[in-house]
């Protein structure tokens, strides 16, 4: 008994129990069987997992791709229509209308709706040639 | 290139033009001359036959405006928006109770007394106006007038014009309402600040320099009449229609537009010693000469002559304010003789923040 318990193990053995008749040495077996398809499921599984791993990483890099673009379009158009929106702010670039009696008027909504003061683009600095003009009262 | 440069009589003071380009001027001219005129059609009060004269003789009916009157209208309450109604299109009939009838270059210097009496304006809130229906109403025996406004207005939608006309960049003064447009000269648009408009330009202030945007100055030194041995001046406190106390006698301020430039200076005179702050805390560089000539800067406005950098504030509460709010202090024009003399500038007695009363 002791002698049947001592025979090489064939890999191919595993899968069956070639000892009915010896309960230790099968649940010996069994022990080894369940063992080795536990390493190997385990191992099915940490490749399983290492590829959905890398999916999810390519997703990631997909999405924060299609991210970057959207932010870099929107950004643009941000940036557009704020650059539109302070160009026709300034004075001299009021977009020109005829009033309706063929009176010359200008649409400025910079100077009917801001809801603010505009500051100067630029503080005034000190002239270093002949004045132009006066600014007093009137 | 060379600048190019034109005067001419316009809305009762005198308008200045200038072009980078002395071709364009023509074109320029032009341009200002018709915003000018369509501008004294729509909004003087002087004139019978405007479309502001036929508002305040309305006696509360809705009026059917021009969309240049509905813009003046829309920049009046808008400046009284932004000042808390300091700026109030509705003094118009606090003016003529105080004898400014008439256009101030036919206007009597002197005069019998009035009936004095206190008297608060209707308010900007009560002018009703339909921007979409080119409709004005405003209450019965109220009286409109834009002076605060419409003049800077004016220059703004001047420049705006001529620029577009000429193609080359432009300056325009009204009165000393100046607005310019496009391209400036590589040294900027060269302006001397002063008490009055009509200066020479060696006149006592200073010279500054803008690129863009405008400089309006509000003075109680001129429109200055006399009613029974009163003086009184044209900037008037809409809380008591009264010409406002005078704390500041000329203030200039710089501003991305003419318009907003000189609703700030007018509220500035109004607001007397909270204007500094005020100014400060819009960000818009301003120029201040008290009464008694002493001149503050605010807000990154040029000093002319050299900062005191030791003056110190006192503990006083307005002290405190002013030096929250001041860049400088200017010494005042060696020509004037101010309360504060040159030598007290530099002195450590300022250190006890008597500047600042």
């Amino acid at each position: 008994m002791a002698g049947a318990c001592q025979r090489v193990i064939e890999p191919e053995t595993i899968r069956g129990c070639p000892f009915e008749d010896h309960p230790s040495s099968v649940n010996s077996y069994r022990i080894l069987s369940l063992f080795q398809s536990m390493m190997a499921s385990f191992k099915d599984m940490n490749r399983a997992e290492q590829q959905e791993r890398i999916r999810r990483r390519d997703d990631d890099v997909r999405r924060l791709r299609r991210l970057t673009v959207v932010a870099g379009v929107l950004g643009i158009g941000v940036f557009g229509t704020a650059s539109l929106v302070a160009a026709s702010s300034q004075p001299g670039r009021a977009i020109a209308a005829t009033g309706t009696a063929g009176s010359p008027a200008v649409q400025s909504s910079s100077f009917t709706s801001q809801p603010s003061f505009q500051p100067p683009a630029e503080v005034p600095f000190r002239g270093r040639s002949r004045a132009m003009a006066v600014s007093g009262g009137s | 290139m060379e600048i190019a440069t034109a005067e001419f009589g316009a809305l009762g003071t005198n308008a200045r033009v200038m072009v980078l380009d002395a071709q364009a001027l023509p074109d320029a001219l032009d341009a200002v001359r018709r915003q000018l005129q369509a501008i004294d059609a729509a909004c003087s009060r002087f004139r019978p036959d405007s479309e502001l004269s036929r508002v305040n003789e309305a006696g509360g009916q809705t009026v059917a405006i021009s969309p240049l009157l509905t813009q003046a209208l829309e920049v009046a309450l808008r400046a009284s928006r932004l000042t808390d109604g300091i700026v109030d299109p509705t003094i118009g009939d606090a003016l003529l109770r105080l004898g400014y009838s008439s256009d101030f270059a036919s206007l009597a210097r002197h005069g019998a007394a009035l009936p004095w009496a206190v008297y608060t304006s209707p308010g900007w809130q009560m002018i009703d106006l339909d921007a979409g229906a080119g409709t004005v109403r405003i209450p019965p025996g109220a009286r409109l007038d834009l002076g605060a406004t419409a003049k800077a207005f004016a220059a703004d939608l001047a420049a705006a014009r001529a620029y577009a006309a000429a193609g080359q960049g432009v300056l325009v003064s009204l009165g000393g309402d100046i607005a310019v447009a496009g391209a400036a000269p590589l040294e900027g648009w060269t302006i001397r600040i002063t008490d009055d408009c009509r200066s020479a330009f060696d006149a006592p202030g200073q010279t500054i320099a803008i690129r863009s945007g405008g400089v309006a100055t509000s003075s109680t030194t001129v429109r200055r009449w006399m009613r029974g041995g009163a003086t009184l001046h044209h900037i008037l406190d809409p809380a008591t229609g009264l010409p406002a106390p005078e704390h500041w006698r000329t203030v200039s301020v710089a501003a991305g537009s003419c318009t907003d430039a000189n609703i700030a200076s007018t509220a500035a005179i109004v607001l007397g010693d909270r204007a500094p702050a005020w100014l400060a805390e819009r960000r818009l560089p301003a120029r201040l000469v008290g009464v008694d000539e002493l001149v503050l800067c605010v807000a990154g406005w040029p000093v002319e002559v050299r900062p005191v950098s030791h003056w110190r504030p006192s503990a006083d509460p307005l002290s405190l304010q002013l030096a929250s709010s001041i860049d400088a202090l200017e010494e005042p024009h060696p020509g004037r003789r101010g309360r504060f003399p040159a030598e007290l500038l530099e002195s450590d007695a300022l250190g006890s923040g008597e500047l600042a009363r």
